[in-house]
């Protein structure tokens, strides 16, 4: 097998498990709130070539636990799909508490042949920070930043 | 206490601050190593550009004002040693300028490591058409390499440790290198002071992350982080330094005195950078599985990662080739008043639009309405602006199409919407665009050469 084959292997098995997590689906009756993934989540984003990569860090255990059923691969994809983004990769880092998604093909020919303003994907962590997510009221208050921990 | 190796970071890229070498040697005088990194994918395209021009240069300039910075520091007994891929395309001319540079400031009894062989471009030219088709074929597209060819700008192996270690070795006090890989900057020195071996994959891992952690200067101590507003002394930005243990286990930490802050969040940003497969991280030295580190807080502005685990390298380099890509050019008009996103919408299409009525319809082209979210058009709706940035960028292999854009931009301040306002002088410049070709070389045609400089 060839690593894009692994690869595509990775990415599909990890989309399985998406599925069955997605809590939004999950126990209808639960009240939700909506808030931006900035409420729950960090993140860092970047390019390399053409494509770029987001870190997206939640700031408890709790919202990693949510992010993993909510912020599928598919979402992700879905909400960059306007800047022509490829089939994107989602891989969990339980260890650091952050998820990795590789977006390809959304710099438009990235850091040297993009025309955009943003040809290094400098904005793409911001952009996905404004994301809309449902999340049950009774759960908001153990996803968000804690200050004094997350110095200063 | 166990034995580590303190090595800093000054320096993510060519433009970065020149006076923070410096400064990170005067806030942190017992440094063991200062690395400096110059190079971004098309840099060295920069750099060839200039050679061109002048086949004395080719090189990161900005780093012979660095050795002159830190002269009088080493005559003080600074004793940290530098490295630097600052010699991009010629890193033995920039080696003997920053030994004049030396000499002039009283230097004496010190040597330059000069580290080269990672430039390929002899070898991609001369190959056969099977290789230009298969082996050399774009690692991102699959495109075979004779698309690009006649065009061939650089060509340069991402290559290993090795070197920076032999240079070491042989007693350099500033090691000067081409394209060695950005985290080898780090895990040379460690290797080195440690006698680590290049089989001892696990610590060559924890040695290449902290390598990847540095790399980004600032970035690791909260440039670009989440929450940069909240850090103190924004001005005074530390860059970060990583105090590696021999099993290349570290902390992640910045000198007294120094703005910014190093904290669990900001060093897991800077691990998740430019990251993709997190259980297979590409470098020379080794494959790093990033999925046990463990990011830890041990006291303030003090980060220990440890849990890193390597294996063998493939037995293939990385190469970062550029080619000439025709030219391009970007202007910016301000456009205020009632409908701004509009008015912007409207001027950028009639400079298009007048272009094709000209006989150019360029290859590529982009409009944007900075203010109206478009860097990241499509993803968020745009707000009601009375104020905006028009911005057009093109790209065309005629260089006379992009200059033939470049006048059809000023007319807008007289016959496109009131409140147009120029605010760059003179027309857009054009220049000439380099694209980036990311491809595979088998390690052994790659073969790397250390020369001495004694001043």
């Amino acid at each position: 097998m060839d690593d894009s084959a692994k690869e595509a292997g990775h990415a599909a098995a990890q989309e399985g498990v998406d599925e069955k997590r997605d809590l939004s689906k999950a126990f209808p009756g639960v009240k939700r709130v909506t808030v931006t993934l900035y409420t729950i989540a960090h993140a860092r984003s970047g390019a390399t070539g053409s494509s770029a990569n987001i870190g997206v860090i939640p700031y408890t255990p709790k919202g990693y636990t949510f992010l993993r059923g909510l912020l599928t691969a598919a979402r992700v994809e879905a909400f960059f799909k306007p800047l022509g983004v490829g089939k994107v990769i989602r891989y969990e880092m339980p260890n650091l508490c952050a998820f990795n998604f590789i977006l390809p093909d959304v710099l438009a020919g990235g850091g040297s042949r993009s025309l955009r303003v943003d040809a290094h994907g400098s904005a793409l962590g911001q952009a996905l920070l404004e994301m809309p997510l449902e999340v049950p009221e009774k759960a908001i208050e153990s996803c968000l930043r804690i200050e004094g921990r997350f110095r200063p | 206490m166990p034995d580590i190796v303190r090595i800093g970071n000054a320096q993510a890229f060519w433009g970065d601050r020149v006076g923070a070498p410096k400064r990170l040697a005067e806030l942190d005088p017992n440094l063991d190593y200062l690395t400096l990194d110059y190079l971004a994918e098309t840099t060295l395209a920069i750099m060839a550009s200039q050679r061109e021009r002048n086949p004395e240069l080719g090189y990161a300039q900005d780093f012979v004002e660095v050795v002159r910075d830190l002269a009088p520091l080493w005559k003080d007994g600074f004793k940290a040693k530098v490295i630097t891929n600052a010699g991009g395309l010629n890193p033995m001319g920039c080696a003997e300028v920053c030994a004049t540079a030396l000499r002039e400031a009283g230097r004496s009894a010190m040597s330059i490591g000069v580290v080269s062989g990672d430039d390929i471009l002899p070898l991609l030219r001369e190959a056969s058409e099977e290789a230009h088709e298969a082996d050399f074929a774009n690692l991102e597209t699959g495109a075979p390499m004779t698309r690009v060819l006649d065009r061939l700008l650089t060509a340069n192996a991402y290559t290993g440790s090795r070197g920076v270690v032999e240079a070491l070795e042989r007693g350099a006090d500033i090691v000067i290198t081409g394209r060695v890989a950005d985290p080898c900057l780090t895990v040379g020195p460690f290797a080195h002071h440690f006698g680590c071996s290049f089989e001892d994959y696990d610590a060559l891992a924890g040695a290449t992350v902290a390598g990847h952690i540095i790399e980004g200067g600032s970035q690791a101590c909260g440039g670009l982080f989440t929450h940069w507003l909240e850090l103190p002394d924004l001005a005074e930005m530390a860059f970060p330094i990583v105090e590696i243990e021999d099993n290349g286990d570290c902390v992640v930490t910045i000198p007294e005195g120094a703005g910014g802050a190093c904290t669990e969040a900001t060093v897991k940003e800077q691990i998740l950078s430019g990251l993709g497969d997190p259980a297979r991280y590409l470098s020379p030295d080794c494959v790093v599985d990033f999925l046990g580190i463990d990011v830890r807080e041990e006291s303030t502005n003090r980060i220990r990662v440890s849990g890193c685990f390597g294996t063998e390298p493939p037995p293939t380099l990385k190469v970062g080739a550029t080619y000439h890509d025709g030219y391009r050019a970007t202007a910016e008009l301000t456009i205020f008043g009632r409908h701004a996103i509009r008015k912007a919408q409207a001027s950028g299409k009639i400079i298009i639009d007048r272009l094709t009525g000209a006989g150019y319809d360029l290859e590529r082209w982009n409009i944007e309405w900075l203010g109206g979210n478009s860097s990241v058009k499509g993803l968020l709706p745009p707000p009601e602006l009375l104020e905006t940035v028009l911005r057009i960028s093109v790209a065309d292999p005629r260089r006379e199409a992009v200059e033939r854009f470049a006048r059809e931009v000023a007319p807008l301040l007289s016959g496109g919407a009131q409140g147009t306002m120029d605010h760059a002088p003179g027309r857009p410049q054009v220049s000439p665009a380099f694209g980036f070709w990311p491809c595979l070389v088998e390690s052994t045609q790659v073969e790397t050469k250390v020369d001495l400089l004694e001043i």
